[in-house]
């Protein structure tokens, strides 16, 4: 593998779970929105099927960047954290984001199944 | 595979302390952005904000007090300066300017922190009171941090300056930055309340 992969690997596995923490957390605040406003009401939006679909897409890209985080961490075993940059760099980023992505993974989904078994819309 | 990465090449880029200390600023910033959001969110679905007649929040100490601590963005800078020109005493030196003001800063805010409990309104009132504590506690506990870290820094500095150590000059002077920042953020937010 070329350092231009590593590296883009590398960053995919960092901010990829981020991103799509922060995208699941607005794109399901928008459908619960959608479905309780007074404009959803006439398009019946169903908000376990969204949510859920919303979840597990997040669920699998989130794996994905920690696939992404697994494989840098693997393929610099030969080098440290500490090594000067850029290899210390990709290797510690790489060991962050196998954590970071561990966390976001359940978040993700802990998010997804509250928002389905939680109760939706409450008179406000 | 991983062979061509672990050849011996001069450093290029910023340190690992660099990257540890922006993802942890990211991190910081995305919590306080969750408050702030949350603080907005709840004060454009109220009639009436601060609600239930609660006392709209002091003006002059807090903007005093957040002057005082932004002050101390010049010697942390300063110290980070003096590291990475290896001058181990003004390093020491701007430290602990730094660290007077900032402790004296955590000392006046924390006491006003418990008194305002004690005798102003309840965290548990209502939302207000509950996104109000949030955010100030969230930022004096950021405080406290910092100051812990600056007390390490000095007991590190004590033995002397390394690469490592001057890396942690530098990761600890940019905390301060987005300490500072957070504060101002968190003040402005409070003090909205007023307009």
């Amino acid at each position: 593998m070329t350092r231009q992969r590593l590296e883009l690997l590398q960053w995919v596995g960092l901010l990829l779970g981020a991103g799509v923490f922060a995208a699941q957390l607005v794109v399901g605040f928008g459908i619960t929105l959608a479905e309780c406003g007074d404009g959803g009401n006439r398009f019946g939006i169903g908000n376990d099927l969204w949510q859920g679909v919303l979840a597990g897409a997040a669920a699998a890209l989130v794996a994905g960047a920690e696939a992404a985080a697994v494989t840098v961490f693997l393929r610099t075993r030969r080098t440290t954290y500490e090594a000067p940059p850029p290899d210390g760099r990709i290797r510690f980023l790489a060991i962050a984001a196998m954590a970071a992505n561990a966390v976001f993974l359940v978040i993700v989904l802990l998010s997804g199944l509250a928002s389905i078994l939680g109760v939706t819309c409450r008179p406000g | 595979m991983s062979d061509h990465i672990l050849a011996g090449r001069p450093a290029a880029g910023r340190p690992a302390a660099w990257w540890a200390m922006a993802m942890l600023i990211a991190s910081e910033a995305t919590l306080f952005g969750s408050f702030v959001g949350t603080y907005y969110y709840l004060r454009f679905t109220t009639r009436v904000w601060p609600p239930d007649g609660l006392p709209k929040p002091a003006l002059a100490v807090p903007l005093v007090l957040v002057a005082c601590l932004t002050a101390t963005s010049v010697p942390m800078q300063l110290a980070s300066r003096a590291a990475r020109a290896g001058r181990l005493g003004a390093t020491r030196l701007f430290l602990v300017v730094a660290l007077f003001v900032q402790s004296g800063y955590f000392a006046f805010e924390s006491n006003d922190f418990g008194e305002q409990i004690k005798h102003r309104f309840d965290i548990t009132r209502n939302a207000y009171s509950s996104i109000y504590y949030v955010l100030l506690g969230a930022d004096h506990a950021h405080v406290f941090v910092g100051l812990l870290f600056d007390l390490w820094l000095l007991w590190k500095l004590a033995r002397g300056l390394t690469r490592y150590r001057v890396n942690a000059v530098q990761a600890i002077a940019w905390y301060w930055q987005a300490v500072i920042v957070l504060t101002l953020v968190v003040t402005g937010t409070l003090l909205s309340a007023r307009a």
